[in-house]
């Protein structure tokens, strides 16, 4: 299994976004996340979560937002992300109780399991598998 | 004369000195600058940053859970 993608950026003003697939139980979406260093935690939109089967009232874990997500009620939730064929690893993400939100990878936990290089010059996201 | 003792001065010009007081105002202002303040919009930027009271949380979470990685 390899450790390590690379992605291309979209086009040269591109924010870096990667496509990912989130799995949960027997429920797997496809979608674009960013990969946002300054974001302190990751972040799942309400339909996202939804649409892999989590029931919001039996997330018992609440999570106080900041920013313009101060006022949006979020709970922790684990989902598991595969980048193309590296190995699933299991995420915790602040499900936000909101759709409007982008689908975010942030510190808390994805860059504390991946190594990200933006190599903008060159038009490419290195991600390595920490080991 | 400061600011604040200009204001009131300015609250009780009428329309037609207002007016002349905003030109002569706009004529002192770089026009690029002038745009930036005239074009301003509130612009959502949805990054959690600072969150750092969820972050800890879902550490927690993370340490508490069997079957989360171990770079935790």
């Amino acid at each position: 299994m390899p450790n390590k993608i690379e992605f291309p950026f979209v086009d040269s003003d591109a924010l870096p976004a990667i496509p990912i697939t989130l799995h949960r139980a027997d429920f797997s979406v496809s979608a674009n996340a960013l990969l946002d260093t300054g974001s302190t935690v990751n972040l799942l939109p309400y339909d996202i979560g939804s649409q892999l089967g989590a029931i919001w009232e039996e997330q018992t874990v609440r999570l106080p937002l900041a920013g313009n997500l101060a006022n949006v009620e979020a709970r922790g939730l684990f989902v598991s992300i595969q980048l193309k064929n590296l190995e699933p690893v299991r995420l915790a993400f602040a499900w936000a109780k909101a759709s409007q939100v982008p689908l975010i990878l942030g510190q808390t936990n994805f860059f504390r399991e991946f190594d990200v290089c933006f190599r903008r010059s060159q038009q490419i996201i290195e991600i390595i598998r920490c080991q | 004369m400061s600011l604040s003792e200009l204001i009131p001065l300015v609250n009780n010009l009428n329309q037609s000195d207002t007016v002349s007081l905003f030109k002569l105002l706009a004529a002192k202002i770089p026009s690029a600058e002038l745009q930036a303040i005239f074009s301003a919009s509130e612009y959502p930027v949805w990054s959690p940053y600072d969150a750092t009271e969820a972050a800890t949380i879902l550490m927690q979470m993370i340490h508490d859970d069997p079957e989360a990685s171990t770079h935790a």
